[in-house]
């Protein structure tokens, strides 16, 4: 059955809430909801780019690529570059913590 | 509220200059275990965002969402139904999802008043809903006295269609009904305005019907700025996809609008005056008009507010978000809206544990149509700057002059659609 975004959110939002200890999660999840305007959680071909639910060393290195201009795909090297790596690693980890997919 | 949890809401909320806060005010915190309450005025797309995610983040919130229509007219795509590519009952949104799945309250009614001193917010019907907080996303107002003889009377003979609604449609017939080699003239505002690109995505994508139907008609943008956004691209397509059709009349050229004859379809400027077949104007703007009344505003018509939770400067228990707020150097739009409800949905969710907020990250991204197959975009990624005590952008960007439009006319369809499902459910 396909998950829909309302089951996802919710369990992104009480996963952090355990893991707010950590301390720069919390600014990652805000930078994560900001990216939901244009990338869906259901991972399901035709359901946008599938950037929220690969595997978190994957996002970092997509993102990576994207922020370096060495991938090129217009629209993701300008988002890609307001975030610093650090910034980037703490989404991937934030989003393979909060259960959207791999590690 | 736990006297802990209240004492540090209480605290943050002081921390933001609250002014208008009295000890009496703070008395009349409520009593541990009560519901948080919240009501969101305005159903657009900052409204509708602030509603759901108020919800998903914290399910336990009272959340009341307060909206004036049945039905929200999409202002992000009716440039396409007044180039032809879409019926206009493409433009709406309905509450159905948010009502059926969300938990949250949906009251379709006007906002008389918000009574501030008592935290109420007044209904047209009479009805009085307390709050503990407000978020308030009404959308623009018009400046009805900026340009002489465009004031709201005149608004209903020469359309701005810059509101959602039918506007929009009458436009559209309006070309559609234009002699053959006819001019139509857009009149452009000055900053800042909802939707930057919008007058130039309107004028391509008139162009675009034009050309098929009307292909000896011309289009002139009258504009008081000297520079618009995303100015180069536009001025590329505008060469590729149509050349010789748009002429764009920068201030610089022919001085300020003097003033706009609805009657004969004239725009008179300090040098010079332009008869148009099809009239547009798009009048000057400020917040809406509820803002204002509520003394939400400063002079400059915008509402002066904390972007680290978008809480009002004049009021600690009001955040405004969207078009209505002043957020520079965001621009003014649907997806700044929707970025900016998400954080203040996480500034209430914390406010209600007694949490702080962490700092925020907001992004906009925006897409203009120049043909169905041809799209251009602009990117700004926001932090919160503790020196500036405002917003700077981390980075910003348009799409490269080398880049595949259509690649980001795809791009740009596939984000109409996720984005009215993050925003409305
Ligand atoms: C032609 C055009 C094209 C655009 N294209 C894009 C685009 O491609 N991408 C993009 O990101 N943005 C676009 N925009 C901008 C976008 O429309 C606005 O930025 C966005 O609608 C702002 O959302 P908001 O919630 O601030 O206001 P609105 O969407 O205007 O919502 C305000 C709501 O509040 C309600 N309301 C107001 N006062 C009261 C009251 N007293 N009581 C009850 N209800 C009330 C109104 O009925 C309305 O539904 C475009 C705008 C235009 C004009």
């Amino acid at each position: 059955m396909e998950r829909s975004l309302w089951q996802v959110i919710p369990l992104l939002v009480t996963t952090t809430l355990s893991a707010a200890a950590e301390k720069e999660l919390p600014r990652a999840e805000i930078s994560v909801r900001a990216c939901l305007a244009c990338h869906l959680l259901t991972g399901k071909p035709g359901d946008g780019p599938p950037a929220l639910t690969m595997p978190e060393s994957r996002f970092v290195a997509a993102m990576g690529a994207f922020r370096s201009g060495q991938r090129r795909g217009s629209v993701m090297n300008r988002i890609a570059a307001g975030f610093t790596e650090e910034e980037i690693r703490d989404m991937a980890r934030f989003l393979a913590h909060s259960g959207t997919r791999g590690k | 509220m736990s006297g802990m949890d209240r004492r540090r809401f209480l605290l943050h909320a002081a921390a933001l200059g609250a002014t208008t806060l009295s000890p009496g005010s703070l008395a009349a915190a409520k009593p541990a275990g009560a519901p948080f309450r919240v009501v969101v005025i305005g159903g657009g797309y900052g409204g509708a965002t602030a509603a759901r995610y108020l919800k998903l983040i914290k399910p336990d919130l009272d959340v009341t969402l307060v909206e004036r229509t049945q039905r929200y007219v999409s202002c992000p795509g009716s440039n396409e139904v007044i180039g032809g590519l879409h019926p206009a009952s493409w433009l709406e949104r309905r509450y159905e999802n948010l009502r059926r799945n969300s938990g949250i309250r949906i009251v379709c009614d006007e906002v008389k008043e918000l009574e501030r001193s008592r935290r109420q917010v007044i209904l047209d019907t009479g009805t009085r809903l307390p709050y503990d907080r407000v978020v308030l996303s009404p959308g623009v107002a018009f400046r009805w006295d900026a340009w002489a003889g465009y004031d709201e009377a005149a608004s209903r003979r020469i359309p701005h269609a810059w509101q959602g609604g039918p506007q929009t449609l009458e436009l559209r017939e309006e070309l559609a009904a234009m002699r053959r080699g006819g001019v139509m003239v857009i009149v452009a505002p000055p900053n800042p305005y909802r939707c930057p690109p919008g007058p130039y995505e309107r004028a391509s994508l008139a162009a675009y019907y034009l050309k098929q139907r009307n292909p000896r008609a011309k289009i002139l943008i009258i504009d008081p700025k000297t520079q618009f956004s995303k100015q180069a691209l536009f001025l590329k397509g505008w060469e590729d996809l149509y050349p010789g059709m748009i002429e764009w009349v920068p201030m610089s050229a022919e001085g300020a609008i003097d003033r706009i004859d609805v009657t004969r379809r004239t725009v008179h400027l300090d040098f010079g005056q332009h008869v148009a077949d099809v009239l547009n104007v798009i009048p000057p703007q400020k917040a809406g008009t509820l803002a204002e009344r509520s003394g939400l505003t400063d002079e400059s018509g915008w509402c002066p507010i904390d972007a680290r939770h978008f809480l009002s400067s004049r009021d600690p228990f009001i955040h405004v978000i969207g078009d209505a707020c002043s957020a520079p150097p965001m621009p003014k739009s649907a997806f700044a809206a929707n970025t900016q409800a998400k954080v203040a949905a996480a500034a209430i969710a914390d406010a209600a544990e007694g949490r702080d907020a962490g700092t925020p990250t907001l992004i906009n991204h925006c897409y203009s149509f120049l043909a169905p197959d041809y799209a251009i975009s602009v990117t700004g990624v926001y932090r919160y700057s503790e020196s500036e005590h405002g917003l700077t952008a981390t980075a910003t960007g348009e799409t490269p002059m080398d880049a595949d439009r259509r690649l980001e006319a795809r791009s740009a369809r596939a984000w109409q659609r996720h984005f009215a499902r993050d925003a409305f459910g």
